[in-house]
């Protein structure tokens, strides 16, 4: 094989290489952060697991006692999927259904969202958080085709209560 | 973050008698995500998870429309604002609008 035919061959095979190196990457570094992600909420949220869980979308206090302070918490995150899902997602958009790729980045903004929001609630000290809101925006979508972000916003607020120390 | 005034997203600021209603507040901006920041989330989007950039930009954001909301609560003399919500909204290509609106109240 002289110069001149493995130059072409290279020329050639470039482009289909670097598409394959991108997806593939983005397939296994994506899946390899997003489990990391998930394992290390898991943890945490277990971790919290025996203690009472203040964070309730009920529009009154739970509890008939003497309010000590209340405050408006709020947290947020954004959340992309990798290129790989969106890869997926765009031709699972052909033929309708479920899309199983979104859900995980979807879910798991949902879930820090209120899991940061009771640590708030618990650091600040904090008896209950009521009224809870979750929303979800689309932040990044451009007109143009070719813009690879895209990233969800997830807010979550309510009232945190105090109770007062005196009554009980 | 609320300096004085009472913030609450139910009806009443629990455990406290509203006394006034001053009507309806808003507060809102606008914000565009940084080029540089942008090209650094589009390569953080290949492995997808959290976008630290847009994280805090939008809570930067957020809290000014709390802000320019309490403003004009503060210049009606109301010292809470109840029933408090937020929107966000991409206003164009790239950009966003958050919105924080609630009822302005006294308390005693």
């Amino acid at each position: 094989m002289d110069n001149a035919t493995l130059y072409t061959l290279i020329c050639n095979l470039f482009f289909p290489v670097l598409g394959l190196l991108i997806w593939g990457g983005s397939w296994l570094f994506g899946n390899l952060h997003q489990n990391k992600l998930l394992l290390k909420l898991d943890t945490e949220e277990k971790a919290l697991a025996g203690t009472v869980n203040p964070v309730s979308n009920l529009s009154n206090p739970s509890q008939a006692r003497q309010i000590d302070s209340s405050s408006l918490v709020m947290e947020s995150i954004s959340v992309g999927p990798s290129w790989w899902q969106m890869l997926m997602g765009s031709i699972k958009g052909l033929f309708g259904g479920k899309i199983h790729s979104y859900d995980k980045m979807l879910t798991y903004g949902r879930r820090v969202v209120i899991h940061r929001l009771r640590m708030q609630a618990i650091q600040s000290g904090f008896d209950e958080v009521i009224n809870l809101r979750v929303e979800t925006s689309m932040i990044s979508k451009k007109s143009k085709n070719d813009d690879k972000t895209a990233a969800y916003e997830f807010t979550a607020y309510g009232t945190a209560i105090r109770y007062s120390a005196s009554q009980d | 973050m609320s300096q004085g005034m009472h913030l609450s997203n139910t009806e009443t600021v629990p455990g406290k008698l509203i006394t006034g209603s001053f009507g309806l507040v808003q507060g809102s901006t606008v914000r565009a995500k940084n080029v540089f920041k942008d090209i650094g989330a589009g390569f953080k989007n290949m492995v997808g998870g959290e976008l630290k950039a847009y994280t805090e930009l939008l809570q930067e954001a957020r809290n000014e429309a709390l802000q320019r909301m309490m403003m004009d609560a503060q210049s009606r003399g109301a010292n809470a604002i109840v029933n408090v919500r937020f929107a966000t909204s991409a206003v164009a290509g790239g950009a966003a609008e958050l919105f924080a609106y609630g009822t302005a109240v006294t308390v005693e």
